[in-house]
């Protein structure tokens, strides 16, 4: 009997790269709940190449995206512009996720500005439990950084980089995704897409988080209904992660 | 251990992934993945990125999505759905395929060309953003001209207004002058005429001050006759008081020539009584008592 692997064509197990994480560093300078961070056991560190020579090696892929961001936060390298710019020069689609926690500066919005897209971390409109679920992050400064962001693009006539607000659902967070929606179109953020949690042991001195799945599937089933049809109507892009509407409808845990 | 929450495959599916073939991250200790939650499929520092993306783990970890036969990272995957077998083998047929790298190499060309164009639109447009730029710079100074001409047209429109309420101020007061000039020209009348009689009061005041002048002068020559005759007077008073200072000095000299005198009277009177008390013995007269 032929089994399924053997059917498999050569060509169907070659790599077609489109998308590259680079991860620049896996340090962070929050320790939000939900994140790998934030175990006890967990040890960061920075990326040791050059960027040249970064560089080489992405372009050899040609990858439609290069993504400069991981587990940690690359903007808090001292001279992640320099690297950002560097691959910019060489032609690179860069792209970033972070979490805007720290005051950028003109230089470091100007690098922004310049890149193909910008994913930021937001989980909710709530300020107090923004700061409890990310243990640290200010959201006015985070908003701060990205009207400074937007108004930077547009009194410079810069082709606005792809905003991406990034929630991850907890239950705490999830009955505010409506709010958070209404937020992203405010802040003139192109789309909002929700991220499922895989839940982490406890950590102690931190707020208790669960799945949604855990807590009321139902409701939060409702409040992405009420999401979706608010970004409908504001213009907002609505994603989410299918394994998240997988976990409400069906519930399945994995250990 | 960490907690996901997803659905599983059933038999006929897989997970709707395509990131084996289509997506890699280096970590920062040069571990390579081929999605965010899957296992390490070599490192960057030990074999370069083309040859780890050949590599056993990484072709494995593909069959597995495309058989459905899943490692336990994949079964536990939260972020991906799941999919049929079919459906996720057309889908990265589509990706994968000499035809579609080819379109996606033809896209690609077409993007570096349209990119092209794009970098020569943003060079036109930067040209255009500075003459716009100058354009902005010069009408900002206008602006900023035409601020500071509003403002100083205000000021002197308020200067103005504070002229003209100073100039209904000063008529009002002019009304009031006029209404009391009668008054004083009366006043000025009376004080001329009082003037012209002090005037004739100070003439009669000046003839008397003449009359008493010579009087004064009359006086100063009287004075100057008292004033020598006092001192002719003082000279005779030192005269008499010379004389009288002689005669001091010559007072005891005289007193003590009547002592001696009277001494010598004395005397002759003792000398006399002594020559009479015979006489009267003589004559028997008694001593008078």
């Amino acid at each position: 009997m032929t089994s399924e692997v053997d059917e498999i064509p050569p060509e169907m197990l070659r790599a077609r790269p489109r998308t590259i994480y680079v991860e620049m560093t896996s340090r962070c300078n929050l320790l939000c709940t939900y994140c790998p961070v934030s175990q006890p056991d967990y040890k960061g560190e920075d990326l040791l190449m050059e960027p040249e020579a970064l560089a080489d090696v992405l372009l050899r892929a040609q990858p439609d995206e290069v993504q400069l961001s991981g587990h940690g936060e690359t903007t808090m390298l001292r001279d992640w512009t320099r690297v950002a710019r560097l691959l910019l020069a060489r032609g690179l689609p860069v792209t970033i996720t972070s979490n805007f926690a720290k005051r950028f500066n003109d230089e470091e919005i100007d690098t922004l500005a310049r890149f193909r897209a910008v994913k930021i971390s937001v989980d909710t409109t709530d300020a107090d439990l923004q700061f409890q679920l990310r243990r640290g992050l200010k959201l006015d400064k985070l908003t701060d950084n990205l009207d400074r962001l937007v108004a930077h693009c547009e009194s410079n006539f810069i082709e606005k980089p792809f905003l991406h607000i990034s929630c991850t659902i907890t239950h705490l967070n999830m009955p505010l995704v409506p709010d958070l929606v209404r937020w992203t179109h405010a802040r003139k953020a192109h789309a909002l897409a929700l991220v499922n949690l895989v839940r982490h042991p406890d950590v102690e001195g931190a707020v208790k988080i669960l799945h949604p799945s855990e807590v009321d599937p139902q409701g939060a089933l409702r409040a992405i209904e009420d999401a979706q049809r608010i970004a409908d109507e504001l213009g907002v892009r609505f994603d989410m992660e299918p394994g998240l509407v997988d976990s409400l409808e069906v519930g399945q845990t994995w250990q | 251990m960490a907690m996901s929450f997803n659905k599983a495959p059933g038999p006929g599916e897989t997970r709707d992934c395509t990131d084996p073939w289509n997506f890699v991250i280096v970590r920062s200790n040069g571990d390579v993945s081929l999605c965010c939650r899957s296992e390490v499929v070599g490192n960057v520092k030990r074999t370069p990125l083309p040859e780890v993306l050949e590599s056993d783990q990484a072709k494995e970890l593909r069959r597995g999505v495309w058989t459905g036969k899943l490692n336990y990272d994949c079964l536990r995957c939260s972020e991906r759905g799941v999919a049929t077998i079919e459906d996720l083998r057309a889908r990265v047929r589509r990706g994968v395929s000499d035809r579609a790298a080819e379109e996606i190499a033809s896209l690609r060309s077409e993007r570096h060309v349209l990119r092209q164009i794009r970098s020569e639109l943003l060079k036109e447009r930067a040209g255009l953003h500075g003459h716009v730029g100058a354009i902005e710079g010069e009408r900002d100074q206008l602006g900023r001209h035409a601020a500071t001409l509003e403002s100083e047209l205000a000021s002197l429109r308020a200067h103005g207004e504070a002229l003209e309420a100073e100039l209904a101020r000063l008529r009002e007061h002019a009304k009031v002058l006029e209404a009391e000039r009668p008054q004083l020209r009366g006043h000025i009348a009376n004080l001329e005429g009082e003037n012209a009689a002090l005037k004739g009061h100070a003439d009669t005041l000046e003839r008397e001050n003449a009359g008493l002048k010579g009087h004064a002068r009359a006086m100063d020559s009287d004075a100057r006759g008292l004033r020598e005759h006092a001192q002719a007077l003082e000279a005779e008073l030192r005269g008499v008081h010379g004389h009288a200072q002689a005669l001091e000095a010559e007072r005891p000299h005289l007193q003590g020539h009547i002592q001696n005198l009277e001494r010598e009277v004395a005397n002759l009177h003792a000398r006399l009584e002594a020559k009479r008390n015979p006489i009267r013995r003589i004559l028997g007269l008694a001593k008078p008592k």
